[in-house]
């Protein structure tokens, strides 16, 4: 029934904040009251991003939601999407139409924003010179790299002097030069925090030559700085975090980078050696002494084909020669007579070979292969 | 970021690490163009050294007229 109301589904009541809880679930439950009467309350997790500060007892309040039924108590309860300071509702919407403004300007573009350099000297911070902020960020900043010198700007971060005096600090750091700034406040009202919603303060970050991190407040807190600034941290100590990179880490690189470089040197080295030698090795081959040894070993190569060459005519000629001795052999006329031939002559010594070389009774000589027969000429006849 | 030309920071003499191991690299590189090289790189890590000046620094304060001065953290233990 309640569901189909359409009243009961968007309304905003008015009144005082009291029992007030925030659960460790991240919901809160509080009960709303006025001179007339009472209702609870409860901000489920999920709808947290429409409340901007800590709610506290006592606070009058604007709370928008739905009102339903908890059916386990049999109550009705209001269901909180939106709650608002009253009072600030007027502050609230200047600040809704300066973000407006502000992004319309395109202040908020990323493409303004400056990246944060890893590795800082001087880090300045703007903020109270008393409180919480300021200690964490010296802590942390200590902690990560004590060789960062942080500059503070002792700003009045509340009040109506605030705004002015964070101008001048943001001015007077940028002027001195530091590297990164932290500019914020721990964590406050939606009036404490008001400085950092200013226009001219927006303006001064945006314009800081210097790298700003905005730092106001809790988690849940964004004020118009967060916006401008080249980078947001949640609280002080997550700017520090943000703006020192610890020193370990940067000695580690430096170390690092010295192993490489001495790597990569030794390595040049090697190679210029690798090339050296082999240019050695090339050199000797061009060497007088190189090319005499390679005439040398030419000579004697050539000494030795030589010889070889020779003694292969000589063994040749030897072989033909054996063999004419041997065809010799074959020819010679004892060697006849060893085959049982025989050598006829006349008492001259003319080898007779017919018939008519000789007379009947004429006395001739036969060499056989033993010696010789003296014999005489008995008859003779002619073949023909 | 820093309107004037100072010396360079450690990021730049990083980026500057980066090129000269980068010309170690090349296949022909001189000798003599790697020891420049090399002894340029040294000199840049001796900067970059020198840029973490390890000393402690003490927190200082920016007065109203500009003048420095050590802070004195009233809220004790910390």
């Amino acid at each position: 029934m309640f569901a189909q109301d359409y009243l009961l589904r968007s309304l905003y009541i008015k009144g005082e904040v009291s029992n007030c809880k925030y659960h460790s679930s991240g919901h809160i439950y509080f009960t709303l009251k006025d001179a007339k009467g009472t209702i609870n309350c409860v901000m489920f997790a999920g709808s947290r991003k429409g409340l901007s500060f800590r709610m506290s007892e006592g606070q009058q309040v604007i709370v928008g939601g739905t009102v339903d039924v908890y059916e386990r108590d049999g109550k009705y309860q209001l269901y909180a999407r939106e709650i608002f300071l009253d009072g600030n509702g007027q502050l609230y919407e200047e600040y809704e139409r300066l973000k407006r403004e502000l992004r319309e300007q395109g202040m908020f573009a990323q493409e303004y924003k400056q990246p944060i350099p890893r590795y800082i000297r001087t880090l300045g911070v703007v903020t109270a010179e008393t409180g919480a902020a300021v200690r964490d960020v010296i802590r942390i900043a200590n902690r990560r790299n004590p060789y960062v010198q942080v500059i503070l700007y002792p700003a009045i971060v509340q009040g109506d002097a605030a705004a002015a005096s964070i101008v001048k600090g943001i001015r007077a750091l940028e002027a001195l030069g530091v590297d990164v700034m932290i500019v914020g406040r721990g964590g406050g009202s939606i009036e404490d925090l008001w400085a950092f919603n200013d226009r001219e303060v927006a303006r001064v970050v945006f314009a800081c030559k210097v790298p700003v991190i905005s730092a106001v407040g809790h988690e849940t807190d964004t004020t118009i700085i967060d916006y401008v600034a080249d980078l947001r941290a949640s609280t002080p100590s997550a700017a520090a975090e943000l703006a020192v990179t610890d020193v370990r880490e940067i000695l580690g690189e430096v170390a690092a980078y010295q192993d490489t470089l001495e790597q990569f040197m030794e390595r040049v080295i090697e190679r210029k050696r690798e090339q050296m030698r082999h240019l050695e090795l090339g050199l000797k081959a061009v060497s007088p002494a190189g090319r005499l040894r390679e005439r040398k070993m030419m000579v004697i190569t050539a000494e030795e084909r030589i010889r070889e060459r020779m003694n292969r005519v000589l063994q040749a000629k030897r072989h033909e020669l054996a063999i004419y001795i041997e065809k010799m052999k074959g020819l010679s006329p004892l060697e006849k007579l060893n085959q049982g031939y025989s050598y006829v002559e006349d008492g001259d010594g003319n080898n007779i070979r017919s018939v008519e070389q000789v007379k009947v009774g004429q006395s001739i000589g036969i060499r056989v292969k033993d010696g010789q027969i003296q014999a005489t000429v008995e008859k003779k006849k002619s073949l023909r | 970021m820093g309107e004037k030309k100072k010396t360079p920071g450690l990021e730049e003499n990083f980026a500057r690490l980066e090129e000269l191991i980068g010309k170690l690299e090349e296949e022909d590189i001189s000798l003599e163009e790697a020891f420049q090289t090399y002894s340029e790189g040294m000199a840049v890590l001796k900067r970059c050294n020198v840029q973490i000046d390890r000393v402690e620094k003490q927190v200082l304060k920016l007065g109203e007229e500009g003048q420095l001065e050590e802070f004195e953290d009233g809220s004790e233990g910390i």
